[in-house]
């Protein structure tokens, strides 16, 4: 049987409508708590909505490239399982390198269908799976205690503490902007492409921002980061 | 004055009972994903009567566990504060935390004028997230569903070079939102981070580049603390 076969047989969709049943328990259940939790604390239902409805739009467009990564990793794994691997946990640059090391690791020349038996087929999700777990595992076992700190550690000095999670964000943020250099140095045009994407979305969030702040309009609140990316993104269409 | 001691009070026993309930349903949930992760390939084992080869395992593992698990476990020290209890536990299930799940939840938290480590900030990270997980499922089964008259559209010369710059866009704006309001910040990471793509190898540097990310963050928080002590922040 051709393995294109059972990479996508009906037995791999009913897994992977088990994954996206179990996310979305999941998630609602998740939504369901902090929701409450929210009520006791006297939050704002109007805020609580702002920030479910904002948070559903802004992932969107990420979204559909990641429904995009999905279809690059079809060719070489079938539908099902990267519709799996991006429901849970993983995301398209560490399923491609963890499937293509693990289908060479196994004497494959190239992560293809065509070339994928079951018992290799078997091996790559095996390896995926068991390398994406440190994480989780963490979190079930020290998670409680390390948040327990930091956030003790926020009640000793307050400036401090506000300023340690502020840097975690600039730390993460300041890696991605560097980036680009690396992609001009590989492949120049798409490097500046990137790099012009990213000053266009910059601009065009600090138009938003200005308008919210300055011209009091608000309704922009919510959709700031949707629009300066879609505007980044409509660029690299234009001159890409 | 009782009054207020009370309520203080009951602030408190709330704050604690949350805390402690998330951390509950958060590990019950994990493991429970762990279990599922673990019961794909089992399935697919016993259903198609397959032996999974132990050499190519081991020899997968080697190559991808040696940087991957360490990358996992880094990866939650540092993003556990950012998000704080509920959001970690719903985003390390359901993955794409730098490119989806913390942007995501920073705009949030943003738009809603709270500051990341309140408890404030840990529910509404948590409904971010957990609203986030959500339209991307239903978009990933849309996409499944429509696969075949999806594909071509997705994929055309037009549309490929905005999907290929989604990252891009997504942390120019963020660059921007953050480094407005505490550019000082900034400094330190972001001559770290050029220095370090310019200078080093090409290969090199993009090899590092997926695992930088903790570096850089040690960097900022070494920045941040001698302009604290300077009081220049």
């Amino acid at each position: 049987m051709d393995f294109s076969t059972i990479a996508n047989s009906g037995f791999m969709y009913i897994l992977g409508a088990l994954v996206a049943l179990f996310i979305t328990l999941l998630s609602v259940a998740f939504l369901t708590k902090a929701w409450r939790a929210g009520i006791n604390k006297g939050i704002d239902r109007a805020v609580m909505m702002k920030v479910i409805r904002s948070s559903a739009v802004f992932t969107i467009v990420p979204s559909i490239a990641i429904l995009l990564g999905l279809i690059t990793m079809a060719g070489g794994l079938g539908v099902p399982l990267p519709w799996m691997r991006l429901s849970v946990i993983g995301s398209v640059q560490y399923e491609l390198i963890a499937a293509d090391s693990a289908a060479r690791a196994a004497g494959l020349p190239e992560l293809l269908l065509r070339n994928m038996t079951p018992e290799v087929f078997a091996s790559i999700v095996i390896v995926m799976t068991v390398c994406i777990l440190a994480g989780p595992l963490f979190n079930i076992f020290f998670l409680k205690g390390y948040l327990g700190k930091v956030k003790n550690m926020q009640q000793k000095d307050n400036t401090w503490g506000k300023l340690v999670v502020a840097s975690l964000f600039m730390g993460m943020i300041c890696t991605f902007l560097g980036n680009p250099i690396i992609t001009i140095r590989q492949e120049p045009r798409a490097g500046w492409i990137a790099m012009l994407v990213m000053v266009v979305a910059a601009a065009v969030y600090a138009v938003c921002d200005y308008l919210v702040q300055n011209k009091k309009q608000k309704w922009l609140d919510g959709f700031m980061l949707p629009i300066s990316m879609i505007a980044g993104m409509v660029t690299a269409g234009f001159i890409g | 004055m009782s009054g207020n001691k009370s309520s203080a009070n009951t602030q408190a026993g709330l704050k604690s009972a949350y805390s402690e309930s998330i951390h509950f349903v958060g590990r019950l949930w994990t493991g429970l994903a762990v279990l599922l992760l673990l019961a794909v390939p089992l399935a697919f084992c016993v259903y198609y009567q397959v032996l999974p080869d132990g050499g190519a395992i081991l020899a997968g593992l080697l190559r991808v566990a040696v940087i991957y698990i360490p990358i996992g476990a880094i990866e939650a020290i540092t993003f556990g504060p950012m998000l704080g209890g509920g959001a970690s536990y719903l985003a390390f299930i359901t993955g794409n935390l730098t490119n989806l799940k913390i942007p995501c939840a920073i705009s949030a938290l943003e738009q809603a004028k709270v500051e990341s480590g309140s408890e404030e900030a840990d529910i509404l990270s948590t409904l971010s997230v957990a609203a986030s997980a959500l339209v991307t499922n239903l978009i990933l089964i849309l996409g499944v569903l429509m696969l075949i008259p999806l594909t071509p559209i997705l994929q055309s010369p037009v549309l490929a070079p905005a999907f290929a710059n989604v990252v891009p866009a997504l942390f120019g704006a963020l660059g921007y939102m953050f480094i407005s309001r505490n550019w000082k910040l900034a400094i330190l990471p972001l001559a770290f981070v050029l220095i370090l793509f310019i200078v080093l190898p090409v290969g090199l540097a993009n090899t590092i580049s997926g695992g930088l990310i903790p570096v850089t963050v040690l960097i900022t928080i070494a920045g941040a603390r001698f302009l604290y002590k300077k009081k220049l922040v």
